[in-house]
């Protein structure tokens, strides 16, 4: 695993190991009550060269934090994270904002991600520039490519981000991403905010240019089908804890986590003969804030026990790579 | 035979803006039947929450007007009624779910009084089916019907109090507190979670069943479609272009957008394909293309389809489809 000679600790391309991140507020403006919002709350996983890793859950569950956390975009409280073997916490400013070349970001809305004073060529050039990589006519020659293999031509490079409908507009995001040939990329909820058929377009655009060009992807949705469609692991997450974590046929064929088949019930499913197992999932989400003791999932749980009120479950590998952290499993 | 509940004709709705005319809806045809749940489901910008607002007539006017069509409620042509009459049907005949519970709700006002405010307006002061007393009592049996946990409580608090969830449980409680005949449900779980979008589904389904209600379902996600609705009209750039029974549409599916649509949808059985796609974008309504408004991003578009706007036809009982295909023949 370590090899000495080259510094690398670990040979997978992200390694993220009992990662914690916690936000600081205040109840009310005038109490002096410091409350923490785990956000995330020990996660660890790994993600392979090359593999699309999906992280899914519902809102508020900590899934984009551990985007963030991965980027060095956001320090984390506790824990470690490698990234091609390094450790991040141990990089200066300087050292990440080198090691973000290699990594790229596609939000949910790229209305709010694109610079609207800015033309696409700008935009998608500014990466190069701020790299240090290319100027003038050779940033141009790049941009120009890049555009092509989104699907967008030179007619588009002197336009501003408002005269390109939604699909369009992602495009232009992930060519930004794709003037660095990174290694990685996050994919926030990438497909959110389009139709259908239009998420359908930059699905396939999203895996041909994985194929293309090797990208390893960490996808973040609350869309199971999206999830599933694309990974090749899927790790589930529930008030900042991945509940189980399974390669992507054994997830859908196998779930072990109480939470994970409920939330597989939930999804409506685009097949009117379809019956949807189990039942429905009563109560709410619990609050980041004050998570219930022991199994974060007790208070829903159809299959609570005293054990689940009191002692946190451990995430265990049950078989070949299924992960579930649930007392009732392998038990 | 019994008339349906609601009867849609020739309905157009335009917009009528600086850039020119949109012709949001442009004709659309469709009966809701007393007891069904009826979805009409297509992209942005088709014209669905259109269809459903002209319905009320909530149409923002400037700059939007109902140009053409019958909208028949209970044998009585809406766009015909005056706007007192308009005003006493909302709330207690049709009702409304909108999409995001946030902004439908007043925040000054606590959960109960708006809750109180349609059963005071209709029952109260324009039926006296109720005495005043009784508002309190009947609030709370609302809150306890859309399985609201200790509705006594919360009866008393204020939207930024609940949940979205439980916010979307108030408005359907508000909605159905008159025992309306027709319930237009416009995206009504899209801004929720997955779990909590099961509770809201299956809440309406529950309603329907003990209250017989009919439902108008209008939603992008065909998942929720076929958990959800008895019969189905799909929707593009302002027309109906396909209408059939909830098994029909997904097993044999003749527009050739509706085919497009349901392979588009990201499946896990088959992980890794390549998700159909539909070529181009949804076109203006301003300027819409001439002839089948979806010809150009068809497959199988003739020539006639770019000249000819296609008519309606029947393919089979209750399977209508809007194209050129269908038309010869």
């Amino acid at each position: 695993m370590a090899s000495a000679r080259s510094g690398k600790l670990y040979k997978d391309l992200v390694v993220v190991q009992d990662l914690k991140k916690y936000f600081e507020t205040k109840k009310g403006i005038f109490s002096r009550r410091v409350r923490w919002i785990r956000a995330v709350d020990g996660v660890s996983f790994l993600i392979k060269k090359g593999e699309v890793f999906g992280l899914v859950g519902e809102s508020g569950c900590g899934k984009t934090t551990v985007g963030k956390l991965i980027l060095g975009l956001i320090r984390p409280t506790a824990g470690k994270i490698y990234f091609d073997g390094r450790d991040l916490a141990r990089m200066s400013e300087e050292e990440l904002r080198r090691l973000r070349r290699r990594m790229g970001v596609v939000y949910q809305h790229p209305q709010s991600s694109l610079n609207p004073r800015m033309t696409v060529s700008q935009i998608v050039g500014r990466p190069l520039e701020i790299h240090g990589i290319a100027k003038g006519e050779e940033k141009e020659k790049i941009v120009l490519d890049v555009l092509k293999e989104v699907g967008l031509g030179p007619e588009h490079l002197d336009r501003f981000p408002h005269e390109f409908s939604g699909g369009q507009q992602q495009r232009i995001a992930i060519a930004r991403v794709l003037v660095l040939k990174p290694d990685f990329v996050v994919l926030d909820e990438p497909t959110s905010a389009l139709d259908v058929s239009v998420q359908a377009h930059i699905l396939n655009l999203l895996s041909d240019l994985r194929e293309k060009f090797g990208f390893t992807y960490l996808l973040i949705s609350h869309d199971l089908n999206v999830v599933e469609h694309m990974s090749d692991r899927i790790a589930v997450m529930y008030v900042g804890k991945i509940v189980e974590l399974a390669p992507q046929s054994e997830l859908r064929d196998n779930p072990l986590h109480p939470y994970t088949q409920s939330l597989l019930a939930a999804v409506p499913i685009p097949d009117p003969r379809y019956k949807p197992k189990g039942t429905v999932l009563r109560g709410e989400i619990p609050s980041v804030i004050d998570p219930p003791p022991g199994c974060r999932f007790h208070p829903r749980c159809p299959y609570a026990k005293p054990i689940c009120r009191e002692r946190e479950p451990e995430f265990l590998d049950v078989e070949n790579g299924h992960y579930v952290a649930c007392h009732l499993v392998g038990a | 035979m019994k008339k349906p509940l609601l009867e849609v004709r020739g309905l157009k709705t335009y917009f009528f803006t600086e850039e020119g005319v949109v012709k949001a809806v442009d004709g659309v045809d469709f009966d809701i039947e007393e007891g069904e749940i009826f979805g009409l489901v297509g992209e942005s910008g088709c014209g669905k929450s259109v269809t459903a607002l002209s319905i009320l007539r909530l149409i923002p006017s400037p700059p939007g007007r109902i140009v053409a069509g019958k909208v028949i409620f209970k044998g009585k042509d809406l766009l015909k009624m005056s706007d007192e009459e308009m005003r006493r049907l909302r709330g207690r005949e049709i009702s409304m779910i909108f999409q995001d519970p946030h902004t439908a709700l007043n925040p000054v006002f606590t959960i109960g009084d708006q809750i109180a405010e349609p059963i005071e307006l209709h029952q109260v002061i324009e039926e006296r089916l109720i005495s005043p007393d009784e508002v309190p009592k009947k609030v709370v049996e609302m809150l306890k019907l859309v399985g609201m946990p200790d509705p006594e409580v919360r009866v008393v608090e204020y939207p930024h109090q609940f949940s979205g969830g439980m916010k979307q449980r108030a408005m359907i409680a508000m909605m159905i507190s008159c025992n309306p005949s027709l319930l237009i449900a416009d995206e009504p779980t899209t801004a929720l979670d997955v779990t909590i979008q099961a509770q809201i589904l299956e809440l309406m389904r529950e309603l329907r069943r003990k209250l017989n209600t009919s439902i108008m379902l209008i939603t992008h996600n065909l998942g929720v479609i076929a958990q959800m609705c008895d019969r189905v009209a799909v929707m593009y750039a302002g027309n109906i272009v396909e209408e059939a029974d909830l098994i029909t549409l997904f097993e044999d599916p003749r527009h050739p957008y509706t085919q497009a649509l349901l392979k588009a949808i990201p499946k896990a059985d088959v992980p890794r394909g390549r998700l159909v796609t539909i070529p181009g974008m949804v076109p203006s309504l301003v300027n819409p293309p001439p002839g089948c408004r979806f010809h150009p991003r068809c497959p199988h578009a003739m020539e006639v389809c770019t000249k000819e706007d296609p008519v309606t036809i029947q393919v089979e009982k209750g399977h209508s489809v809007r194209c050129h295909l269908f038309s010869r023949g």
